[in-house]
């Protein structure tokens, strides 16, 4: 008799779980899965690490790849936490040995070279739809309010993340969950630096931090929180 | 028993150019009346006395025109096929005559047999005038011979050819029935009875075995007029008189040697098919009929355990065209759910024209599917039902039995891979078949693989993101600094002198001006001089390459050619 109420009790708690998490699917709740980026100040900006269901949006500002080292930065702590490669698309000039300096393995790097707008934004949505993803990353110049709306919800229904990365701000707004800037910065001895601002994230608060490049790890770290803080070498784990 | 049909279509060249030109007819006309030229019920006088006209298509031969086809009304007339032109005008004055086409006639009976297919897989074009269908065990698909044989002449009248179209047991037997037997009035087709060739083809003249005219005569002459007169004569005599032709076609016809019938395209053993009591236009129509087909199909290929490498679709359209898609998957695949979505992306590409009356599904190419695969797939089904979040134990769920039975349980991390291997198969797919969302060609889903190669632009190529063998990077080809983009082709840049030896202060690039800050270098690295130069001479050149940062920040990757002195810019780093 032990034997049947076990049997049905488990159903119902998966039911119950299921709603759970069906409940918690709609906007980043306390369900969302969150990959920490492993730079604490950055972590605790976005309430406890990057939600992985979601829309990230990335602007270079000064029409420098920083932006694209540091969206490889966002897909290899992605790639890490689902051991599952990322799509990457069109990507027609993507340099997959360098990827490997920001953390993104090129193993695990998938290119579709899709070139109209239209046809990107479908494939990003096929790609989000595809459980053996970590991540989809599309380079786009302009997109709207539905389309940006509809890239969300697929990722959140997914539970895989979307990036968008742009060569310049945004005009339109976007569904975007979070926002960031990214501009090259001086570097500091050998150690390239950057300024990444996060501008808009919800469930979280903004922030704006100078990061550098560990030249021996090849990790990224905060060198500082810019305006009050002085240099700090923490050195994200890898 | 095998069953063959014999169709012949005794005014076929003629046939066909009436057709097409009443079909242009019909087109200027609808023209008109939509500009407003003409009214609808307007007779149109020249068209009915054309179609009254004898008409004979005539090919060159010696220096002299001779007719090489004849419709109906110059027949009745009395003009026959191989007549000097002259001499027809002068029995006939008012013919028309064409110039004669013989391979544009033989590629449109080549697409009459592709819609033959419908009746059945086995369509081979017989001679310059005829089709033979193997219907062995299909009829009863359409209702009995009788049925099948009646609908397949009614189509055929239908578009305007005129037929003659008989059933037996060898091609032999359908081929002299269809030509030399005497038909029931208001009947265009004979059914020799299974089993009775013998006594159904004794009647018919000696030449209804496919004699040539010459062989024919010399038989007739000796007065061996009908078969029947063939069957007592003993073989050594008919063999060392008229040689081996007679006695080979006899046996065919009686079905005393084999006579195998090749179709145009080779029929594949998993087909499915589909045949509708109204022809259909609408695409949800065509859709739901390929979802019943797609679930046979996929069904009797797990009986085999085989998957689907490459699909074709058919749409057989009244109007006696066809129309056809095909897919491809990059692995055997049998889910009917993953192959829809492949063909969804073609649908806005197929034309119903006036209706669809029957569909073939095939499969062209298939392949052995492993079990684990048969595995995951039910597993997948299972997952796609359920939230994300239970993924792992929907994985489990129909494994147990299978565990359980066998010694060593599956690796779970095994399963996870494949599932997602498979997942990404079917997004490759998606990708490459057809156009997807209006890209015009399609798209690969590949994975920058390394390569044996010290040039950078030559260290990565692109390969199919499934294929397993492709080298893999390793930690020390990465170890090597390489920026994040590079420029599909270097770009020359303008610095203040243009040809320096040493590292410029500044440079333009794209119109913009960049000052250095800092430079790191040179990386030497020398052209592959094994290879032959690329059209680009660049490739030939040693270069010296320098990471720089501008005053803001920026990085970029600039190289000096050796010999000229010239600074490109080739990449960008973070």
């Amino acid at each position: 008799m032990a034997d049947g109420a076990a049997v049905t009790n488990s159903p119902v708690s998966a039911r119950l779980e299921a709603l759970k998490a069906a409940v918690g699917g709609f906007g980043p709740g306390a369900a969302a899965v969150r990959v920490r980026l492993g730079l604490p100040e950055l972590d605790q900006a976005l309430g406890g690490g990057l939600v992985q269901g979601a829309l990230h949006e990335i602007a270079s500002v000064d029409g420098s790849a920083a932006a694209t080292g540091f969206a490889a930065f966002l897909l290899g702590r992605l790639v890490k936490a689902s051991q599952r490669p990322v799509l990457w698309t069109p990507g027609a000039d993507i340099y997959a040995p360098g990827l490997a300096r920001y953390g993104l393995s090129p193993n695990r790097v998938l290119l579709a070279d899709f070139r109209r707008p239209q046809a990107l934004l479908r494939a990003l949505e096929e790609g989000l739809r595809c459980p053996g993803l970590a991540a989809v990353l599309g380079e786009i110049e302009e997109i709207d309010l539905t389309a940006s709306r509809r890239l969300q919800l697929a990722a959140e229904t997914g539970g895989i993340a979307c990036l968008l990365l742009r060569r310049g701000p945004s005009r339109n707004p976007t569904a975007a969950v979070t926002r960031w800037q990214v501009w090259s910065a001086n570097a500091q001895g050998a150690k390239p630096r950057w300024r990444v601002s996060l501008l808009r994230c919800r469930g979280g608060r903004t922030g704006d931090w100078l990061l550098e490049g560990c030249r021996e790890t090849g990790g990224i770290a905060v060198a500082a929180a810019l305006g009050d803080r002085p240099a700090q070498d923490r050195v994200a784990a890898r | 028993m095998k069953r063959v049909v014999s169709l012949w279509l005794p005014h076929w060249a003629t046939d066909r150019l009436k057709i097409a030109s009443r079909r242009a007819e019909g087109l200027a006309v609808h023209r008109e009346v939509r500009l407003g030229k003409v009214r609808l019920n307007e007779p149109r006088l020249a068209w009915a006395s054309e179609e009254a006209r004898p008409l004979v298509t005539v090919a060159a031969a010696n220096g002299r025109a001779l007719l090489a086809a004849i419709d109906e009304n110059a027949s009745a007339a009395g003009l026959l096929p191989g007549m000097v032109l002259a001499d027809a005008r002068a029995l006939v004055p008012d013919l028309a005559v064409r110039p004669s086409h013989p391979d544009k006639d033989a590629a449109a009976l080549a697409q009459l047999a592709d819609w033959c297919a419908r009746f059945s897989p086995w369509v081979a074009v017989d001679g310059a005038d005829g089709l033979f269908l193997d219907i062995t065990g299909c009829a009863h698909l359409f209702g009995g011979e009788a049925r099948m044989i009646e609908d397949l002449a009614q189509r055929l009248r239908r578009f305007g050819y005129r037929v003659r179209l008989a059933i037996a047991d060898t091609p032999g037997a359908a081929w002299a029935a269809a030509r030399f037997a005497t038909l029931a009035r208001g009947s265009d087709s004979i059914i020799l009875p299974s089993g009775g060739t013998r006594e159904a083809i004794a009647g018919l003249p000696v030449a209804a075995l496919r004699l040539s005219q010459v062989q024919a005569a010399e038989l007739e002459r000796l007065g061996l007029k009908t078969i029947a007169e063939l069957y007592p004569l003993p073989r050594a005599a008919l063999l060392r008189r008229f040689g081996l032709e007679p006695a080979r076609r006899l046996d065919q016809a009686l079905g005393r040697i084999d006579e195998p019938i090749n179709p145009r395209t080779p029929a594949s053993p998993h087909e499915a098919r589909l045949a509708f009591a109204e022809p259909i236009v609408e695409a949800a129509s065509i859709a739901a009929a390929l979802d019943r087909m797609l679930a046979g199909l996929c069904g009797h290929l797990a009986s085999e355990q085989l998957g689907v490498r490459q699909l074709r679709l058919v749409l057989f359209r009244v109007d006696g065209s066809l129309q056809h898609v095909s897919i491809g998957t990059s692995r055997p695949n049998r889910d009917p759910h993953a192959l829809r979505r492949l063909f969804a992306k073609l649908f806005d590409r197929l034309d119903p024209g006036f209706g669809i009356e029957a569909m073939s599904l095939t499969a062209t190419q298939a392949e052995p599917l492993e079990d684990l695969q048969l595995v995951l797939a039910q597993a997948r089904a299972q997952s796609q039902k359920r939230a994300r979040a239970e993924n792992r134990a929907a994985v489990e769920t129909p494994l147990l039995p299978a565990a359980a039975e066998s010694a060593e349980p599956l690796d779970e991390t095994a399963i996870e891979r494949a599932v997602d291997e498979a997942a990404l198969a079917a997004l490759a797919d998606l990708f490459a078949n057809g156009r997807f969302a209006n890209e015009p060609a399609p798209v690969r889903l590949t994975r920058p693989a390394p390569q044996e190669s010290h040039l950078p632009e030559r260290a990565v190529a692109p390969v199919p993101a499934l294929a397993g063998k492709a080298e893999r990077w390793t930690a020390i080809a990465l170890s090597t600094v390489r920026p994040v983009r590079l420029l599909p082709r270097p770009e020359p840049l303008e610095t203040d002198e243009t040809e320096s030896e040493t590292l410029p202060t500044s440079f333009r690039w794209r119109a913009r001006p960049h000052r250095i800050r800092l430079a790191e270098g040179p990386e030497r690295i020398a052209p592959e001089w094994w290879r032959p130069a690329a059209s680009g001479a660049s490739v030939s050149d040693t270069r010296d390459y320098y990471r720089v940062e501008d005053s803001e920040g920026r990085r970029f990757w600039l190289y000096r050619e050796q010999t000229v002195s010239r600074w490109y810019l080739h990449g960008l780093f973070a």
